[in-house]
């Protein structure tokens, strides 16, 4: 078992306001799983996915990693958790406009441990060409390219993606799903993408449904389709 | 809503609030301070000079009556007369033509002037504890008019008027009597002297108020008074002339020497001291204040472009540009007017005790420090206007946008440039290095800032650890190097007389010109016992024994003379040319060394080889001698200004480093605001804060290395040009010199700076949380 949940809540409080944002929480994903989290807004995904990567702390309950229990681990050592197996994609790419393409990613490169080849990586993510190049001179989706390629860098076990296609046409975002797909298989990366697109559901091996901080739903694909063959939302 | 948000980001920035208020408060304090200590003697000043008839220039003459006129003097017993002094006490009538015929033979020459023999006697007094030198004034009828501040003017034999500040240290008041010599005389009065601002006596720079007064006494009185009169003559231009030329064209037998008032150390230094206070507070205040603006317009750079987003909203709702720009407007108002008022009064209040170190130090009429509309328009109005025209200007280049352009929330911001992350330097480092260098450039103004602030802060150290001690360096590290604490002094015609051989036998002759510059001249032997000469710590006294002079150090520096240059020596109507053999470790710039016994010869026409006229002696002298200088009250007569030129240079020191502190901490604290987004990019991707802190914080620590390198040559050049610029102009040397020591203590403060500002910056860095973070990514 790779991720293991136990009764995970979390709760935001605003002067006497509480928000249950999750509500105990049960979860297991394996090695190499392709993990789809729907859900509307404010259903708890992001949260979710915050616990567990490390970027937040559960109010209660137990995550544990690779038998490692991270809820109970301090900021310092949740960092060295997280540099060591955990990539990040987001929306916005969130990359470094003074960096060129191949600088971003060795941003990721200059803090792993057994990192891959830097050029290896352009030419997996299909970017090797434009490495010289600012990402203000790059489309979004070859933007996104070079952030899969930053997180990809470290060869993370778990690799987080936070609506990756949600600033992407459908042309672009098909494309995208289909290099992390390609990318889950060839490295056997767990992939743990959060979306309120329900077509990239069928992508994914599992499909988590949230709604009002709890998980309301989880469901096998039993036939995995190809992204370009979803029907965009 | 963005009165609302303005007031929330006040709060917010408590800490940058604060910062930027000391810098605001600094820079309208170190203006108004200065401005107002500086504008109560200015003005004041001024005009005691005008009225009081102050002397343009004054003329060294030579003390000796020339051969030519002895047939003016009608006194009979001529025989004991070589010299004015002589004369003067002789046969006051005879004194009185010959001058009156020394002036005339001046104006027939050369018009255009008004002239005016300036009399005075020095009387050296022991007390019990040290040396008082009294300078007897002789009042004058034309030029340099005594005023008194208060009381009377004296009229009888035993009266005496003393400079106030010396009545005061020494509980004098008047009506009270103090005794000189053996002669009473009640004091009626406070005096000051127009050609006395300092009373530098002597070629020493020795400023002491509590041991060395003017005093004036009746006509009677200063003929009474037993020591040898000096006499130079005082001069007015009558018409516009160009003064410098006119001074240099004058060529007449009796004349030693020329200075124009603003040259004269002891009357013209006020000026340059004016000018140079004033234009020195108005640099160091333009400095902070530019820093102060420098600082506005990056936090309100910053706030402006968290409000992005309501800004755009108020303006698609149709707020009106003036709607939405004055919030900011009170912002700047909020951070900039209690600063200002605060180092308005600040100013204004500690500007008259700074008056009165000043007062303490230059004999000038006091006067109240008056506040007046033109400081308070500099040091108040003027920074707020441009602080509020600051922030227009930055507010009116974001309300130039769309409301649309404005309300698209975008977090890549900044458009690439190659220079920025490829500064020759470090191209081929690590990406992390580079991105160090990468981050601190990429706000010029933020990075002009640091660079400012810094290098203000180790130019102001180096120069404060340049002038410690500089008052010992010029006076006392000369006298420690030799053993001579007493000098005894004779007639300078008659010489001395004494038998004594534990004392070194000396000839002080002043009035000498070595080109143009009027030099004592000292003939001391080669196998002397206590006055060794030193070049650069090696003993060279027995050079005495070459045919040459050894210059002083100061000298050397004001001249420009080196070793075997050829340096001519007149004397009356003797010229005599001397190879420069070395330049003695000495500060005093106009002494020279030479054999004893050539000056003897040269001064009795190779008749006498053992003449002297003063004697140095380790033991306490006793003897006929005129006046016996004591050596260790000398340098302890120096202490007073000493100790207070070094508490200024350490409250500098101080201050210096508490800029730097201030401007470091805001920087990083600036920086980390404005690289919010990168940092929270480098802590979810897994970046330690250590690490974090390299790439942000530590960065600065390369380049305050860097401004202090640079700093090292540009204070040296700065400092050269000071020393050239005060020896040039007043023939005073101010050695500003560093050691490696200072190096070292110069380098421990300026790290010290970012070692005090980082820890603050780190504690930020650390508090800013994940969850903080993810809000960017969760747009």
């Amino acid at each position: 078992m790779l991720i293991k949940m136990i009764d995970v809540s979390k709760i935001y409080e605003t002067g006497e306001i509480q928000t249950k944002a999750l509500n105990e929480v049960n979860l297991e994903i394996v090695q190499g799983e392709f993990i789809v989290v729907l859900g509307p807004s404010g259903s708890g995904k992001s949260t979710l996915l915050n616990v567990l990567s490390g970027l937040d702390v559960p109010t209660r309950g137990q995550i544990f990693i690779e038998e490692l229990e991270i809820s109970k681990l301090d900021q310092k050592d949740l960092t060295r958790f997280r540099r060591e197996n955990l990539g990040f994609i987001f929306q916005q790419y969130n990359l470094l406009s003074t960096l060129t393409v191949r600088e971003n990613v060795e941003l990721g490169y200059q803090i792993a441990k057994e990192p891959f080849d830097i050029d290896e990586m352009l030419k997996s993510v299909d970017i090797f060409d434009q490495k010289d190049k600012f990402p203000t001179q790059m489309s979004g989706g070859q933007q996104q390219r070079v952030s899969i390629a930053r997180a990809l860098i470290k060869k993370p076990k778990i690799l987080f993606c936070d609506e990756p296609t949600g600033a992407l046409d459908e042309k672009t975002g098909k494309d995208i799903l289909a290099l992390l797909s390609q990318l889950n298989k060839k490295y056997q990366t767990t992939i743990i993408l959060i979306t309120h697109n329900p077509a990239i559901a069928l992508l994914a091996n599992r499909v988590i449904k949230m709604n009002s901080g709890k998980i309301v739903d989880i469901y096998s694909n039993k036939v995995k389709v190809d992204a370009k063959d979803i029907s965009w939302s | 809503m963005l009165f609302k948000n303005v007031i929330r980001d006040f709060k917010k920035r408590f800490v940058q609030v604060i910062l930027l208020g000391i810098i605001v408060v600094l820079s309208s304090f170190v203006y108004v301070v200065i401005a107002y200590s500086v504008g109560a003697l200015k003005g004041p000043t001024e005009e005691y000079f005008e009225e009081y008839r102050q002397e343009e220039f004054n003329v060294t003459i030579n003390n000796q009556i020339l051969e030519h006129e002895y047939d003016l003097i009608t006194y009979q017993g001529l025989e004991s007369i070589n010299t004015l002094s002589d004369l003067y006490h002789q046969s006051q009538n005879d004194f009185d033509a010959l001058i009156d015929n020394r002036i005339d033979d001046f104006y027939n020459s050369y018009d255009s002037v008004i002239l005016e023999a300036r009399l005075y006697k020095d009387l050296v007094v022991n007390t019990s504890e040290t040396q008082h030198t009294f300078r007897f004034l002789k009042d004058a009828s034309n030029i340099n008019l005594s005023y008194i501040s208060e009381g009377r003017k004296p009229t009888e034999i035993n009266e005496i008027a003393l400079t106030e500040y010396y009545a005061l240290a020494h509980g004098i008041s008047i009506g009270d009597s103090i005794t000189l010599e053996d002669v009473s005389y009640q004091v009626v009065g406070f005096v000051f002297f127009p050609d006395y601002s300092l009373i530098i006596f002597g070629n020493e720079f020795i400023i002491n108020n509590k041991t060395r007064t003017l005093a004036l006494l009746s006509d009677q009185g200063f003929r009474e008074i037993n020591s040898n009169l000096e006499v130079v003559l005082a001069g007015l231009f009558a018409k516009e002339v160009n003064k410098s030329q006119y001074i240099r064209s004058i060529d007449i037998d009796y004349v030693l020497n020329i200075s124009l008032t603003e040259n004269t150390m002891r009357s013209g230094a006020i000026y340059e001291e004016l000018a140079g206070g004033e234009a020195m507070g108005v640099m160091i205040a333009l400095i902070i204040a530019i820093m102060a603006v420098f600082v506005v317009a990056l936090m309100i750079s910053r706030i402006l472009n968290d409000h992005k987003g309501a800004i755009g909203i108020l303006k698609a709702l149709g707020y009106h540009n003036y709607e939405v720009t004055l919030p900011y407007l009170l912002f700047i108002l909020m951070l900039s007017l209690p600063g200002l008022i605060i180092g308005y009064y600040l100013g204004f209040i500690l500007a008259e005790p700074l008056k009165d170190i000043y007062v303490g130090i230059y004999i000038l009429p006091d006067a109240p420090v008056l506040q007046n509309i033109h400081v308070f328009i500099v040091s108040f109005v003027l920074p707020l206007f441009v602080l509020l025209g600051l922030g227009y200007l930055v507010v009116s280049l974001i309300l130039r946008k769309h409301p649309i352009e404005l309300m698209n929330p975008t977090v890549v911001k900044n458009k690439p440039s190659k220079f920025k992350i490829n500064l020759p330097f470090i191209k081929n480092a690590k990406l992390l290095t580079r991105l160090k260098h990468a981050y601190i450039m990429r706000n010029l103004i933020r990075f002009s800032l640091f660079l400012i602030g810094v290098f203000t802060a180790v130019f102001l150290i180096l120069m404060s650890l340049s002038m410690i001690d500089i008052f010992d360096k010029t006076i006392n590290q000369h006298y420690n190097q030799i053993d001579v604490n007493y000098i005894g002094y004779c007639d300078l015609y008659s010489g001395c007389n004494q038998e004594d051989v534990t004392h070194d036998r000396v000839i002080e002759l002043p009035n000498v010109m070595a080109g143009e510059k009027n030099v004592v001249v000292i003939g001391l032997d080669a196998d002397n016992l206590f006055h060794p000469l030193f070049e650069n710590g090696e003993n060279i006294t027995s050079k005495l024994n070459e045919e040459g002079v050894i210059i002083t150090k100061g000298m050397a520096l004001t001249t420009g003379l080196k070793v075997n240059d050829e340096v001519v020596l007149s004397y009356g109507n003797e010229e005599i040319k001397l190879e420069v053999l070395a330049i003695q470790d000495e500060y005093i710039t106009d002494k020279m060394y030479v054999n004893r016994q050539t000056l003897s010869k040269y001064l009795t026409k190779g008749f006498i080889s053992n003449y002297y006229n003063a004697v140095y002696s380790e033991a306490e002298l006793s003897g006929d001698y005129l006046y016996v200088l004591n050596i260790d009250d000398l340098i302890e007569q120096s202490k007073d200004l000493a100790n207070l030129g070094n508490a200024m240079s350490y409250v500098l020191i101080v201050s210096s480093v508490f800029i730097g502190v201030i401007v470091m901490m805001l920087i990083s604290s600036l920086s980390l605001e404005a690289y919010f987004y990168d940092i929270s990019l480098f802590k979810v991707i897994g970046y330690t804060d250590k690490e974090i802190q390299k790439v942000f914080i530590n960065s600065y620590q390369f380049y305050t290395v860097v401004v202090f390198l640079i700093s090292i040559p540009v204070s040296m050049v700065s400092f050269e040009l000071i020393t050239w610029y005060l020896s040039s102009q007043f023939g005073m040397i101010f050695p500003m010199t560093l050691r490696l020591m200072d190096y070292v203590v110069a380098f421990v403060l300026t790290m010290g700076i970012f070692y005090i500002a980082v820890p603050i910056a780190k504690h930020k860095l650390n508090k800013q949380t994940l969850q903080e973070s993810l809000k960017i990514y969760q747009v």
